[in-house]
């Protein structure tokens, strides 16, 4: 009599305890042990455990270039925000802060103070005229004055001189008359003995019949300001 | 009877104890079992069949675990591991496929 499929499972699933049947259990025993292992090692380390060296090469591969990029990236980023902390900034605000205090004492458009010498020169006829008080500016200029001021007007890098119309002297435009007032900041015995050379300065203007007289002082202020003016054909390279 | 308890033992054996596969093991280990699952559902068509045996049980499941772990292993040598751990399992389930329809077509006639 021919079995039928549900007899064969039936006694299949009929305990018998042969030898057999306790190796072949013992091998599904084994199966669902292993396949279980497998599944929960895919689980917990991920694709890198199971990888083949190949793909590891590949993934590895990737990784390194990423990482290039991204210490370039770093470098970069390191660098500027180096820049930005380590004062290298405010140490430019700082220079450039005082190079400005330096220039605008030379451009006149600030006041000073510092030691000095005061001239006054009084001429109560008339006689001073504009090449004598530039004689005196441009001595003082070379014996390291640093601020010039006559009777309350800057005298900076582009100031002139002229004659005045009837008397006096006209100082960028401005009649100054005597007595003529010169106040300059710098050494002011280099400056007095500039004045006293032979045939300077103060030769000259006792020579016209007017009154010469300088004094060192350790302390002068020179209020008088110029608007700086802004150059209409001379630009800065840098 | 047996053996059903003994899939289903190993299962929770496998759930309690959480085993730690061998490094060495674990390109091989996933192929190994497939290759077990097609002896085992080649088992049980045998079985509705009426031709089984525990013996040809036992050796087509030893033989296609150790086979299919070698070819990967070959592969592996050879540099070309993924291609081949590729088409084993392809073969394998293409192979399972069919037990799984014999198996149909004895249950349900169909």
């Amino acid at each position: 009599m021919p079995l039928s499929e549900r007899d064969r499972v039936r006694i299949a699933l009929k305990p018998r305890r042969t030898r057999r049947q306790w190796i072949v259990g013992g091998m599904c025993v084994l199966l669902g042990f292993v396949m279980v292992g497998t599944v929960q090692t895919n689980d917990t380390t991920g694709v890198l455990a199971s990888a083949r060296e190949s793909d590891l090469l590949q993934i590895l591969d990737d990784l390194t270039q990423r990482r290039a990029r991204l210490e370039e990236e770093t470098r970069v980023l390191t660098s500027a925000r180096d820049q930005l902390l380590s004062g290298s900034a405010e140490q430019v605000i700082a220079q450039t802060r005082d190079r400005v205090r330096a220039l605008s004492v030379l451009a006149g458009t600030v006041p000073v103070y510092g030691p000095g010498l005061r001239i006054r020169i009084t001429d109560p006829q008339g006689v001073v005229d504009s090449s004598i008080i530039l004689d005196c500016v441009e001595e003082l200029r070379d014996a390291g004055a640093e601020a010039i001021d006559i009777n309350g007007r800057r005298v900076v890098v582009n100031s002139w001189f002229a004659d005045g119309r009837d008397r006096g002297i006209s100082i960028d435009g401005v009649v100054v008359t005597s007595p003529y007032v010169i106040t300059a900041i710098g050494d002011g015995d280099t400056m007095a003995a500039a004045m006293r050379i032979p045939g300077g300065v103060a030769d000259a203007v006792n020579a016209v019949g007017a009154n010469f007289a300088a004094t060192s002082m350790q302390d002068v202020t020179i209020d008088s300001i110029v608007q700086p003016h802004k150059p209409r054909y001379a630009a800065a390279t840098s | 009877m047996i053996p059903a308890l003994g899939l289903l033992l190993g299962v929770v054996l496998g759930v309690v104890l959480q085993p730690a596969v061998p490094l060495w093991m674990q390109p091989y280990l996933p192929i190994a079992v497939v290759a077990a699952l097609d002896a085992v559902f080649g088992a049980f068509r045998a079985l509705l069949a009426g031709v089984f045996e525990d013996r040809v049980f036992v050796v087509s499941f030893l033989s296609n675990v150790i086979v299919a772990a070698f070819i990967v292993f070959l592969g592996d040598q050879l540099g070309v591991g993924a291609q081949l751990s590729t088409g084993v399992v392809v073969v394998l389930a293409a192979r399972i496929f069919s037990n799984l329809a014999a198996i149909r077509r004895h249950v349900f006639k169909a």
